[in-house]
């Protein structure tokens, strides 16, 4: 066998040329077949060639079938006939954290870092595992990007539950008793919160980077249900996607059709989390507590009375989902766009532990929040108002953005203690960072 | 000994007595001054309103079994047609008429789903209203009725029991028929039966009608077979009618036989559901109200209504 190796070029595993040469001797038997008029030859010969084209050819070819991802999706090619341009902007090497990150490294930590922020993964180049790898300047762009994206949400007490509306209404203060009070308060630590909702072109970078296809972003009840996350195509992707990509036009869009699954996937991917119900409340509402007990917090993001020229819902007549940065007379006092009206966005939290003691929601229900451009009536599309849904739905008006909590962040570490990194330690950090990511999570 | 008395002639008495006027549902005569037809009870403020239009207005009957969300589905359609701002555009005739979408708004933006319609006649809720729609230039005055499903029920077991159906589905220009998805989906069609015998009963009346006035026409009057509850079973979304040969085989098959002029439509009023308590016992109440496809049935019927 080795004397054999040295006759063929070095390019090609042994296995593939006894593959074509068992191709030759098939088709050799058939034509002898045909020639001698020997029906049993010609059988055998029809059969193996069958077999051979059937089986074989690819392998032969020495072509793995690129459309057959690890997890088993028949992927079509990449083909974008009817997809926005932007999406062909993206650079080639995104795929570096994909299936084959390893051994695709980028040239220098300044490319690698371009990608990361190009991604909007800038959350993971922010922590502790990443951020000794990189010198000042590569932080300070970091940070930027995360200025840009996100906005702060100072720490403190919220009010959630039936008595938050009250304390939106008439005059805006809730003065109730204090033990009472205190049973619905709950304390929010520092966090970014996105300033849009995940668009369209964000999750497609997702998509791309191969998340559906790796399983550590994936809660594991979820992986069942993996198979069935796929487009009117039958691709990996949001619901209501086209070979895996989203429709023409729409990649300032927020994305939907994606389950509560998809959701926490696409945030471990990003190095973020869904926010709380909390959480989300507190950017929202913006409780303001002027004494122990007496707490004041906006019904909508802008103020008490609702105003549909502020705020994507049924009234709106727009009839479907518009771009993250329209209606931006409604963003919040931390300029958060959009946190009502448009799309519901998917929470961390469960509504079963979030809703009233009379309400039998099913344990397994999410929370969404927010309301969406088909929500009826303003007053369920308050900074109080939640409902819920499966986790496993993939609605056409829910979408969802993402949370970092500030004590997950590197910001303010010791530049001078940061080591050179080689791209290769980095890449590992990330990847640590991301899996680190998902264990916080499922705490 | 006799005593003159003065009496005063209440010849607006006698007049109200001279001049009846006719109930628009039953065609029963009624006194001016009655409230109620005696007949069927239907309001007689129904024909007050339509006495002077040039054309009598085109009844709709609307039937489904009990729970299929015929009440949720004409007051959410009130709703939605009164807030629009551009057409189609509906406006309510009489105080009356605003009942309906009152109860409904009223229970659904509270988080409840409005209460089940009650079997007695006097609380049915009646609808007169216009509808304005693209391709009239006049809008055309539409009366529907909310009737509790198990009235319809006990009028197929029991004929005679509820004039006012009957009146209705003899004098109705189109039909709207209302379907639980839900339960079609699920496999329980014991609902089916009643809309089955109500359609049945349907086409008698109109045989019975047309041998009395010696016609011998075909049925031309529209039918909207409507799929409630969709946001529950995707694919009568996407495709209502392949939802309903699947899952509604007998239900579509009797409105094809009958109705040459049919259309399957979906429609849903909440996003999601749950059950809430209710003086121990559990309603199931709306978590969102994200309206879908209420308003195409109706106005196909209308402008199939010619």
């Amino acid at each position: 066998m080795m004397q054999l190796r040295n006759f063929l070029p070095s390019d090609l595993p042994t296995s593939i040329w006894i593959q074509r040469a068992t191709g030759a001797i098939v088709c050799l038997v058939f034509i002898c077949g045909i020639w001698w008029h020997i029906p049993s030859l010609l059988g055998v010969g029809a059969v193996g060639l069958v077999a051979y084209l059937r089986y074989g050819w690819t392998a032969a070819a020495g072509v793995s079938d690129p459309r057959t991802s690890s997890l088993g999706f028949k992927c079509q090619p990449r083909v974008r006939p009817s997809v926005d341009r932007e999406a062909r902007t993206l650079p080639n090497s995104k795929r570096w954290l994909g299936q084959e990150e390893l051994t695709e490294l980028p040239e220098s930590t300044e490319t690698l870092v371009d990608q990361m922020l190009e991604m909007g993964r800038y959350a993971l180049l922010l922590r502790p595992q990443m951020s000794r790898h990189l010198d000042r300047e590569h932080m300070v762009r970091a940070v930027r990007h995360l200025d840009d994206a996100m906005a702060l949400v100072p720490a403190g007490r919220v009010l959630l539950g039936p008595l938050a509306e009250l304390s939106s209404s008439s005059s805006g203060v809730v003065d109730a008793d204090p033990k009472r009070l205190e049973r619905f308060m709950q304390r929010v630590d520092t966090l970014y919160l996105d300033r849009y909702p995940v668009t369209n072109f964000e999750f497609q970078q997702f998509l791309d980077a191969g998340g559906y296809e790796k399983l550590e972003y994936w809660d594991e009840e979820a992986l069942p249900a993996l198979l069935d996350f796929v487009d009117q195509t039958g691709q990996p992707g949001p619901r209501y996607w086209i070979e895996g990509q989203f429709r023409s036009g729409e990649g300032r869009r927020p994305v939907v059709g994606v389950s509560w699954y998809e959701a926490a996937a696409y945030g471990r991917w990003a190095g973020k989390r869904l926010p709380t119900d909390a959480e989300w409340t507190k950017a929202g509402a913006w409780p303001v507590e002027s004494a122990p007990g007496r707490i004041a917090q906006r019904r909508y993001p802008w103020g008490e009375s609702f105003d549909i020229r502020r705020a994507n819902l049924w009234g709106s007549h727009r009839q479907g989902p518009v771009d993250v940065d329209d209606f931006s007379d409604g963003e919040s006092v931390g300029g958060i766009q959009q946190l009502v009206g448009n799309v519901w966005e998917w929470s961390a939290s469960s509504l079963a532990t979030a809703s009233e003691p009379s309400m039998h929601v099913p344990e397994t229900f999410k929370s969404v929040r927010g309301g969406a451009f088909d929500t009826y009536f303003e007053n369920q599309a308050t900074c109080h108002y939640e409902s819920g849904e499966h986790p496993l739905a993939r609605r056409h008006n829910i979408g969802f953005r993402l949370a970092l909590p500030m004590s997950t962040l590197d910001v303010a570490d010791d530049s001078d203690a940061q080591s050179n990194g080689s791209e290769q330690a980095i890449v590992q950090a990330a990847e640590t960072s991301a899996v680190e990511t998902t264990c916080v999570f499922s705490r | 000994m006799s005593h003159l008395a003065q009496i005063p002639l209440e010849s607006y008495l006698l007049a109200q007595q001279a001049a009846p006027i006719e109930c628009l549902i039953c065609q029963q005569e009624n006194c001016r001054s009655a409230t109620r037809c005696r007949f069927c009870r239907a309001p007689m403020a129904l024909a007050h309103q339509s006495e002077n239009l040039k054309h009598a207005p085109r009844i709709i009957a609307v039937l489904g079994a009990s729970g299929a969300g015929k009440t949720t589905y004409l007051g959410m359609l009130m709703d939605i047609l009164t807030r629009q701002v551009g057409l189609p555009h509906m406006t309510a005739r009489g105080p009356l008429s605003i009942s309906l979408q009152q109860t409904t708004a009223t229970a659904l933006s509270t988080g409840w789903f409005p209460e089940k319609t009650a079997h007695d006649p006097e609380h049915w809720h009646w609808v007169h209203c216009q509808f304005h729609c693209r391709r009239r230039r006049k809008p055309i005055e539409v009366v529907f009725a909310d009737i509790a499903g198990d009235a319809f029920a006990e009028e197929t077991a029991h004929a005679g029991r509820y004039p006012a159906i009957q009146a209705l589905l003899a004098h109705c220009a189109g039909v709207i028929v209302l379907a639980d998805a839900e339960r079609l989906k699920d496999g329980d069609h014991e609902h089916d039966f009643v809309t089955l015998k109500l359609l049945t009963l349907l086409g008698d009346l109109r045989e019975e009608q047309l041998h009395n006035r010696r016609l011998r026409t075909s049925e031309r009057r529209p039918l909207a077979l409507v799929l409630t509850k969709a946001d529950k079973c995707d694919g009568s979304i996407e495709d209502p009618h392949e939802f309903a040969e699947a899952h509604a085989g007998t239900l579509l098959g009797s409105c094809q036989s009958r109705f040459p002029r049919h259309q399957v439509f979906s429609c849903s009023v909440a996003g999601a559901t749950a059950h809430r308590d209710l003086y121990g016992s559990p309603q199931l109440v709306p978590l969102r109200i994200e309206p879908h496809g209420i308003v195409e049935p109706f106005g196909w019927l209308v402008t199939e209504m010619g």
